[in-house]
């Protein structure tokens, strides 16, 4: 009877054959359970479908967003000086088609939205009927507007940037461009103040290595562990080589003595 | 002597670490997955609608006011995905239909199709952003006079409920927003993603 190890070409003597073979099936062994523990990783690269509080409150803003700024495109068709006009229908006309699909994704995905803008956008509604036509409408028009789509703007851009939802990504892309597009026909009408615009929030200290690897402690933990396995595997493998190597020499030269040898 | 076997020592290495692993690896698991536990109830606070004094004028589909003058006014619009599109104007989408014919002009949508497809009427307010040398105008069956764009018959949807929406797009493979052309307007959301970011 044959097994691997005499395949191999260690030729001593063994107890048994299920004795021999005993070293590759603990190699083998270690190895699978190695990769077995690898496979899991693979995992964390798969979808998700479930929406998260984020991605509701993204749908919310753009929803609001719409239901405030068409009727200010409306005002700003009849109250607006010309160019106003132009851009005021062309953000009504944007905003119809992103409510579209706003309200599409919210029953997709089981998300429900608002049916009114919130307080503060009325309070800005109030304020465009307020202002006479012309200069002084176009001022409170552009300079409200291009505030509040830098806000949205910042919260699509973490969207688009982090959700884990497929639909939600494809959204703010969509959202992204068009809220971009805005921003830049408010400001072609020459009445935006960027000074009353609130400054960005950008972080210009360096964070510790840690956090910018995104590494909590369980991860630590884990890349311990598997560093721990792996090499614990290996000392184990090299140790049952050395072992199989030493019993093979040992019980060479008794073969040498009975029937003679060439190494 | 009891000899405790040489294997034993690292499998017991080996074993720990999996168990470690294991356990890490699931806590992992419950923390991130806890984020998606309450998903859909934050920021659905509704304003008090006694509170604000405002009537939101919003931009009405055909079905609201079939008589609104702006609704025979054509008006070009570029919109951000889209491009191009011809629409009333209240900012609704206008569509032709492949089955009518553009030279001669005439209309094979009639009866229950015509309901569902409102004609565009002739009226008087100047179109916008379109070349008045394409706009025309016939008489249908029911003595309706309906605009023409380079001879296509045009419509309004009903099923459009927003400024610019185009859900009519593709219906029956026949219906489709015509640009200020006079083309029809086959691309879709998903196409102008592609084209705008794609390869």
């Amino acid at each position: 009877m044959r097994s691997v190890s005499d395949l191999a070409g260690f030729d001593f003597e063994p107890p048994s054959a299920l004795e021999r073979s005993r070293p590759l099936v603990r190699i083998l062994f270690v190895v699978a359970l190695v990769l077995a523990l690898l496979a899991p990783g693979s995992a964390s690269l798969a979808q998700t479908n479930a929406i998260s509080d984020t991605d509701a409150i993204l749908l919310t803003k753009v929803r609001q967003a719409g239901l405030w700024e068409m009727p200010s495109g409306m005002m700003a068709m009849e109250k607006g000086s010309p160019i106003v006009q132009k851009v005021g229908f062309a953000i009504m006309m944007d905003h119809g088609r992103l409510d579209v699909a706003t309200r599409a994704l919210s029953q997709k995905l089981n998300s429900p939205v608002p049916d009114q803008p919130s307080e503060e956008q009325r309070g800005w509604l109030a304020e465009q009927m307020a202002a006479s036509p012309g200069p002084e409408f176009d001022r409170v028009f552009a300079n409200r507007l291009r505030a509040a789509h830098g806000s949205v703007f910042a919260v699509l851009a973490q969207l688009r940037a982090g959700t884990r939802n497929d639909d939600v990504r494809a959204f703010a892309t969509v959202g992204n461009q068009a809220v971009m597009r805005h921003m830049t026909m408010l400001e072609s009408t020459g009445m935006v103040d960027y000074t009353a615009l609130p400054a960005p929030a950008v972080s210009t200290t360096a964070a510790p290595t840690g956090i910018q690897l995104g590494l909590d402690t369980s991860q630590i933990a884990v890349v311990g562990a598997l560093f721990l396995l792996v090499g614990g595997g290996l000392f184990y493998v090299l140790r049952q080589i050395k072992s199989n190597r030493g019993r093979a020499r040992a019980s060479r030269p008794a073969t040498a003595r009975t029937g003679g040898s060439h190494g | 002597m009891i000899r405790i076997p040489r294997p034993v020592v690292p499998a017991a290495v080996c074993l720990t670490a999996l168990a470690l692993l294991t356990a890490c690896t699931a806590g992992a698991a419950t923390t991130s997955g806890g984020g998606y536990a309450a998903g859909g109830a934050a920021g659905m606070q509704m304003p008090g609608m006694q509170q604000g004094q405002v009537v939101l004028p919003m931009p009405q589909g055909i079905t609201a006011d079939p008589n609104n003058p702006a609704k025979s006014q054509l008006r070009g619009a570029k919109t951000f995905d889209l491009g191009l599109l011809l629409v009333d104007g209240t900012g609704y989408t206008i569509y032709r239909y492949d089955r009518d014919t553009p030279n001669p002009s005439r209309s094979n949508c009639t009866g229950a199709c015509a309901t569902k497809w409102v004609p565009v009427k002739a009226g008087n307010l100047p179109p916008i952003d379109v070349d008045q040398s394409l706009i025309g105008q016939i008489t249908r069956d029911d003595g309706i006079q309906q605009l023409t764009l380079a001879g296509w018959p045009l419509y309004h949807f009903t099923g459009d409920t927003e400024p610019a929406d185009t859900s009519g797009q593709g219906l029956d493979q026949a219906w489709y927003p015509i640009a200020p052309d006079g083309k029809k307007i086959t691309l879709t959301q998903d196409e102008w993603r592609q084209n705008a970011f794609g390869l």
